[in-house]
Parts: C-alpha cells; structure tokens; sequence
C-alpha cells in the first residue's frame, strides 16, 4: 500500500505546491514573483518524482506510466516552466499576483499528468474533462479586463465535446460490460470493424482530442484561446496543452484506434490538410500576434496530424520530431512577445512591431531565427522534422499532399516575411520598455535550442526514439 | 585521428559572428572592436584556407581531404564536407574579398555590430555550400545562406524596396523548396545520403529524374539574375549602397552559378543534358538585354551590377558547354572577378561618399579631385573588361575561345554583350574623369587613406601574380 502512496509522487508534488499557493494567498503575498517561484518549485519536484517513478503507477487498473508519458510530462514541464517563469513578469506588470492563474497551471498539470498516463477510457475521459474545465477557467482570467463572450462559447462548445466523448465512452461501457481498458477496446475495435456503432464511438472519442487541438473542421475557438487570451494564458494554449493533447492523441492512435487505420487515413489526412490550408490563409489575414501564431500552429499540427495518418511507428516518430521542433521554436516567438511593452503594456498587435529592430536588435535577431526556424531554413530546428515529413510523403507517394504543404508553406511565409518586414522597415510608432532582464536569458536559452537541436546534440534523436517507442509495447 | 580542418573553415566565422554579437553596447570602442574581430577572423580563416591548399594536390581533379560527420539514425543521415582546388579558389577568393572589404570599409557605418555578424554568418554558411561533398549539406548551406541575406537587406536596403524584399524572399524560399524536394527525391532512392558527384548516376522510376532536374535547376536559376526570373535579384541589388551589402548580395548568384557547376558538367544525365541549347539561349538573351540596358543607365552602381550579371551568365554559359575541360578556368577567372568587383564597389562607394561630403550633385570629374582613386578605378575597370594583367583576361580568353569552337553565333552574341558591357563601365569611367567638369585638380582628404590605396594596390599585385600562376601561394 505503502509503494502505492510513494507513486502518487509525482501528482503529489504538485497537489501540496497548490497548498503552499493557497497558503500564501492567506497570507496575503501580493508579489507574483512569489507566486511564480513556489509553482516552479513544485513543478520541479513532480519532474524529478516522474523521472525517478517513470514506469511506476499509483493506478494501475487505469494509469501506467512509461518511458513514453515521461517524454510527454518532460516536454509539457519545459514549457510550463518558461511559462511559469515569464507570467510572473506579466502579472507583475500588470499589479496582480496571478494566484489563481499559477493555481490553476499547477492543476492543469496534474490533469496532464494523468492524461497521458491513462490507459483506460474512463479515467481519459475524467482528466479530459478536467483539462476542460481547467481551460475555460484560464481564459475567464484572460477576460477579466475586458469581458467577453468567449470563455462562455469555449465552455459551451466544449461541453457539448465533452458530452460526445461521454457518449462515445457509454457505449463503449455498455457494449464491453464496464472494460473500458485501452488493450480490451482495441481488441473489441480489432474483432467487430465492420461495427458502425464501435466506429462511430471510436470517432466520439477521438474528435475531442482534435478540437482541442484546434486542428480544421474543429478549429472554431482554436483562435479565441490563443488569439484572444492574455499573453500567459496564451502561451499555456499555444505550447504547454499542445504538447499533452498530442501526447493522448497519438497514444490513442496507437494503442487504441490502430484497428481502424484503414477508415481513419484518409480522414486524418483530409483533416490535416484542411488544417494546413486554414493554418496559413488564417494567419495572412490576421493583423494579431497571437492569432497569426494560432494559426501558424495549426498549419503545423496538421503537417503532424499528415504524418500520423500514416499509422505506422516511424510515421509516428516523425510527427514527434516535427512537433517538438515547432514547438520550440514556436516557444521562441512567444518569449520575443514578452519583450513586447510599451508604457507597461504589452503589444500584440503585428503593428506594433514598427521599428523594433532599431531598439531591440537582439530580440529582433531572436524574433527572425525563431520565425526562419518555422519556416524549416536549416540548420535550424524545423528543418530537421520537414526533411523527414517530405521524405515520408515522397515515399509514400503522397505528391499532392506534399504540394498542398509545401504551396501553403510559402504562403504561411509570406504572413511571417511581413512580420520580419515591419519589425525592420516600418518606422518606429512606440517607445519599447526596456526589457526585465529575466526576459533576454529565457529568450536566449530558447533560441539555443533552436539552433542547436538541429544538430541532434548527444544523439537526441535516438534517446527521443527510444522513449517513444515504447509507446508500442 | 579524424582531420576537422575543413569544418575549421566553417566555425571560424561563425565563432567570429558570435563575438562580434556579444560585444557590449555600451562602450565607445565596441565598433573596433567588432571590425579587428572580423578582420582577425578572415585572416584566421584565409591562414586555414592556404594551409588546406598546401595539403591538397593541385593536379587531382576530385573531392580530396572528405571529412564524415554523423548526423542522426533517424533518418539515418551521414554529412560529408571535401574540398577540391575549384572550390578551394572560390573559397580563399569570398574570404580575401571579405577581408579587402573589411579593411576598406568606413568605420562609422550604421549599426555596424549587425552588419559584421551578418557578413561572418554569411561567410561561414557560403564556405560551407563550397565544401559541401553530398547532396543534403549541400542543401544545408544553399538554403540557409539566403538568411543573412535577408538580414543585410532588411537592415540596409531601401525603405522603398520593402515589398519587393518579401517577394524576393519568397523567391528564394521556393527555390529552397524545390531543391529539397530534388534531394529527397534522390535521398529516397537508396534511403541514405548520396555523394554530389553520384547524384547523376541514381536510377529513378518514370518521369522522376525530370522532376529531380527540373528542381534542382529551378532552385539554381533562382540564385542567378536570368530572365524572366532576373526582376527581384536586379531590384534588391541595385538598392544596395553599403558596399559590403552589395558584395554579399552580388555573391548570391555566385552560389547559384556554383550549384551549376557541381551538378551540370560530368553528374547531369543525358536526357537532361540534352536541353542545355536552350539554357544557353537564355542566358545570352539576358546578358544582352542586360548589358543593353546598363549602357543607357546612369547610375554607376548599376553599371557594375550590369557588368557582374553579364560575367556570371558567360560563365554560365560555358557550364552549360558540353565539355567539362572549363571547369578549371572558370574558378581561376572567377578567383580575379570576384576580387575585382569588391574593389570597384568599395571604390564606387568611396566616390559616391566624397560627392556627398563635398556636397556635389554630379560626378562629372570627380576622380579629378582624387588622383589615387583614379588610378585605382581605372586599373580595376580596365582589368575587369579584359587588360591582360589578371587571371580574368587569359581564363575568359579559354572560355571564350570553347563558346566560338562550339557555335559562331552564341560566340559572336557573348562578344557582343561583354563589349556592350565593358563600352558602359567605360564611358562611366570617361564621366567620372572629365577635366572639363572638374572645378579644381585637388581636394585635401577627399583622396583614398593611405591604406585604402595600399590595400587596392595590394589586390591588385595578387591578381598580377595569379596572371603569371594562378597557385603562386600554393607552397
């Protein structure tokens, strides 16, 4: 029992870095600072627990962690911690303490956690709808300031996805007397696939994932949480609930839904590409920072979504290299918007980029290495998962797909071009703050990162390989 | 022991780009200090350069000194860099004209930190496609070099050209494309990286070696100012006043012509080669049309890009020739045009600079004011239209002589467009040294510095050398 109790670790950690929150609330701690450093603290520990306990569940009848679900928890904890680390000085800027928002991220990391480990419908559908939940809180925060509709839409559309994975999941409980475990679903999936009723449940369960993932058609308040949110709820959209829902999603596909690839390729691979289309017209009519980038997102997630069509392990991989890649040097845009101040405000508008690069040339050099990473310039980070995406499609004889993303990627470029264009040719309209100093390190070390994974530093790929893999067994 | 000399060649620069970036802001001498980095680093490098020319031997033709690095399982990607005594000119050539530039440049140049570590960048990435020894370094470097690029001209183009640098970008982004999918095409084939000179050789299915060429010349052709893709090179370069922007945006056709080069002569197959008449078409059309239009332009600037433009196409134009005995000569001519259209643009920007400190409108006679510009401006044009003194004279000498040999008419034509070419950059010459517009025969301070002139001078004296031998400094 005692063992048992030792595994909870990891979610253990974060549960009394909630306490330790709530406790400095009543003391009444007004600095974010204080509030920032206690959720990376904790955030830290669960890290370290999980690396120790990697392949240790307190759950086994609906949990099991592996080398696959640490990957996952590691790459969502960088995230959250840059984004930890840098709200504290949006928070401060704007005179709050950000108690509730670090509360709720050190949540949203427990519902992570579990998320990726679940290896049962039931509990994937509970950490899910908590996820949910966790969601529509953090964009009530964004809102506070200036009122609107929505989070309201948010948490009304997602209920209404929450209830089709419910729906799915009841008759997935009902038809298998209650074993909903994800070996036992997939053998059920495996023996009945002329099953409509199994398909569509299948698809109840798997269209969640792909609406919160903001992937096309189900992208409909894709733009209104990253686009709209303030910049750390944002940032918590656009990199950290990624990192998990795409950890679920391919967990899913494969140990889950691999019966059914021959009826989901095609719809996976239209999918994709309808997110590559909207991904990059979006983000060339889009005069917001943030909502270029949600779009620019989802440009991206489609070329993964492209790649998991495939339903194949090395496929699969790709997908992981290419995500990983993009988000990191989407993580490098993001840290460039923290720098983004004029007068204690932060700036989100592409217009004020004017003349950046006359004040800020380095957070301008930071802004164009992270954007030409996007685009897949080598030898930066992108470049290393679009040579592997073009590869995989020229083999599989994918030529009009691989024409779609490489015709919309110019495309998608042009959006970023302007940016570059005006940050260096339009004339200067504001006064930028001078930057935190906290600002120039996270940016610099993300930016490293850029460049320097694309080297495969360490032989990254195979260790990353290695700990996906086991995502088969 | 693995040798790692090449890759020396590489991370000097880079490294040099770096320090130059972490120079402080605050301090008074920071530019010096940024420029001694970035001459210490060209001098480093050209030491490295010299020293791999002595390790080479000058009579092999192929890849020498290859070096192997390991790159990732998955897809399992080796990198090869090599080197051969072509591309080794081409090298120790873009770094000493970097290092004239270097020396020559005015010290109070705007942001001068982005400029230099643009151009190290630059440096370390073009050293880099010249060294490449497979398909997907080669890639690498094609596609990256672009960057600085982009970077110098967004800092030091014209506000005026601000949609055009989007355009142009995206022109060479589409370019990059296309190569990477000829070189996963060809990657794919054997599902591992392929050597440049085996590129040719691969065996596809169906219509795929025409998609394979078909890129890999769209991409090159992408780089090089030839009609009717020759717009957005002509617009972004001839915008160019900082001259070392404007040998950094002259040496992008540079990398186009040299992919050529790599991939044409002995790799292309023959059902591709056998389109090469119409390339050559091409080419002379705009050499023409170029060199036309140069002659009725009054900007000097854009009689050099005329005149660098038309260079590139004859050269060109002899890789398309179906020999591969040129190869050789081309490097040797382009070692001294390279060198000499540095020296004219850091000669014309020094023109251009005086006429705005003495307050001039015209530049009718204006070397009057400037005896050693004069002779310095007059001896590189006169070198660059064919004075037999350099390299250039007897390697155009040999590749003209292959163009008459192979087709009258295509010979006659490239006599016409260099004559064309050479008429305009004299008659400018003429303008600049007009005694009837020159008011006074001197100006105090308005002259080159002493190491201006020693430096050009200098140049000068290699390029006589290199006309006696071309691998005098090979020891």
């Amino acid at each position: 029992m005692l063992h048992y109790m030792v595994y909870t670790l990891p979610e253990l950690s974060l549960f009394f870095g909630l306490l330790h929150l709530c406790l400095l609330y009543l003391l009444s701690y007004d600095a974010a600072k204080v509030y920032a450093r206690t959720a990376r603290f904790w955030l830290l520990a669960s890290l370290f627990c999980s690396i120790l306990l990697y392949d240790k569940t307190f759950s086994p009848m609906f949990f099991e962690n592996n080398a696959y679900t640490l990957l996952f928890k590691l790459l969502a904890g960088f995230f959250a911690y840059i984004m930890l680390g840098l709200s504290a000085m949006w928070f401060g800027a704007e005179n709050r303490t950000g108690c509730r928002y670090y509360v709720l991220i050190l949540c949203a990391l427990i519902g992570s956690n579990l998320l990726l480990a679940s290896s049962n419908l039931l509990a994937t559908l509970f950490c899910y709808g908590l996820l949910i939940y966790i969601n529509y809180r953090l964009l009530a925060i964004s809102y506070e300031k200036l009122p609107s509709e929505a989070p309201t839409r948010y948490m009304g559309l997602s209920g209404v996805v929450v209830l089709l994975f419910a729906a799915g999941y009841g008759y997935l409980h009902y038809r298998l007397d209650g074993d909903v475990e994800y070996g036992v679903l997939r053998e059920a999936f495996a023996e009945n696939k002329d099953s409509f009723r199994l398909y569509m449940a299948a698809v109840a369960v798997v269209v969640p994932v792909m609406y919160s993932l903001g992937l096309a058609p189900f992208h409909i308040t894709a733009e209104d949480k990253v686009g709209k949110g303030i910049l750390p709820v944002s940032h918590y959209f656009a990199l950290f609930l990624p990192v998990v829902l795409w950890g679920t999603l391919i967990k899913m596909d494969t140990a889950l839904l691999a019966p059914y690839q021959n009826e989901f390729a095609p719809v996976y691979a239209g999918f994709a590409l309808l997110s590559v289309i909207f991904g990059a017209m979006g983000a060339n009519s889009r005069i917001n920072l943030h909502r270029i980038f949600a779009y620019s997102s989802m440009y991206h997630f489609g070329i993964v979504l492209l790649l998991l069509s495939f339903f194949k392990l090395e496929t699969d991989f790709a997908a992981f290299v290419y995500l990983f890649v993009c988000l990191l040097s989407l993580n490098g845009s993001y840290l460039v918007f923290y720098s983004l101040k004029s007068r204690g405000e932060y700036l989100a508008s592409v217009t004020s980029l004017s003349g950046l690069a006359e004040t800020h040339p380095y957070t301008t050099g930071a802004l164009l290495v992270s954007l030409f990473s996007l685009i897949g310039l080598p030898p930066l980070a992108v470049f290393m998962g679009q040579f592997d995406c073009i590869s995989i499609l020229l083999r599989n004889g994918y030529f009009i797909s691989l024409g779609i993303v490489l015709f919309f990627l110019l495309v998608l470029a042009k959006a970023y071009l302007d940016i570059m264009k005006t940050a260096y040719f339009e004339k200067k309209v504001k006064i930028f703050d001078t930057e935190n100093r906290a600002v120039p390190l996270y940016t610099v070390f993300c930016i490293s990162c850029i460049v320097l994974a694309a080297f495969n530093p360490g032989n990254l790929l195979q260790i990353l390989k290695d700990m996906f893999y086991v995502v088969s067994l | 022991m693995d040798s790692y000399i090449l890759l020396l060649l590489i991370v000097i620069p880079l490294l040099g780009a770096f320090f130059s970036l972490a120079a402080k802001n605050d301090r008074a001498d920071t530019a010096q200090n940024v420029y001694n980095v970035s001459i210490f680093s060209l001098m480093a490098n050209i030491g490295v350069i010299l020293y791999v020319f002595s390790c080479c031997n000058t009579r092999e033709t192929g890849m020498q000194l290859v070096e192997r690095f390991y790159w990732t399982e998955f897809p399992p990607i080796t990198l090869y860099l090599g080197v051969d005594i072509f591309s080794l000119l081409l090298i120790l050539s873009v770094n000493f004209a970097f290092l004239i530039g270097e020396l020559c440049l005015h010290r109070k140049t705007e942001r001068s930190k982005t400029l230099i570590a643009s151009e190290l960048l630059f440096i370390s990435l073009v050293n880099g496609f010249f060294l490449a020894a497979d398909i997907i370094t080669f890639y690498i470097f094609f596609a990256a070099s672009a960057a600085p690029l982009i970077i110098l001209i967004s800092t030091y183009g014209s506000q005026r050209k601000k949609t055009v640098l989007v355009r142009f970008s995206l022109y060479n982004l589409i370019g990059a494309l296309l190569l990477l999918v000829a070189v996963v095409m060809m990657y794919n084939v054997h599902r591992q990286n392929i050597l440049l000179g085996a590129a040719g050789k691969l065996d596809f299915q169906g219509k795929a070696e025409y998609v394979v060429w078909l890129g890999i010349f769209l991409a090159f052709i992408s780089r090089l100012p030839i009609w009717p893709f020759h717009y957005w090179i002509s617009s972004i370069n001839s915008s160019l006043k900082n001259p070392l922007v404007f040998i950094v945006g002259n040496l992008i056709p540079l990398i186009g012509l040299y992919g050529f080069i790599r991939f044409w002569p002995n790799t292309v197959p023959e059902t591709i080669a056998v389109y090469a008449p119409f390339f050559e078409a091409v080419c002379i059309i705009t050499m023409l049309f170029i060199a036309l239009v140069s002659l009725s332009h009054k900007d000097i600037r854009y009689k050099l890009f005329a005149y660098t433009t038309v260079y590139y196409l004859l050269y060109l134009t002899g890789v398309f020739l179906p020999t591969d005995i040129l190869k050789q000569n081309i490097g040797y001519s382009l070692f001294a045009y390279i060198i000499i259209i540095t020296v004219l643009s850091f000669l014309i920007s020094h023109i251009d600079y005086q006429k705005k400190e003495l307050g001039i409108y015209g530049s009718s006679g204006i070397l009057c004011y400037m005896p050693r510009t004069s002779k310095c401006l007059s001896l590189f044009v006169l070198a660059g239209i064919g004075l037999p003194v350099t390299p250039l004279f007897w390697n155009n000498f040999i590749i003209l002589s292959e163009i008459f040999n192979y087709n009258l008419i295509l010979g006659i034509m490239v006599m016409g467009a260099l004559f064309i070419v050479a008429l305009s950059l004299l008659e400018e010459l003429f303008r600049l040294k007009d005694k009837s517009s020159a008011a006074s025969a001197c100006v105090l301070g308005a002259d080159l510095s002493n190491r201006h002139y020693a430096v050009y001078i200098g140049s000068l004296l290699v390029l006589f050398f290199s006309f006696f031998k071309p691998l005098w400094f090979v020891f």
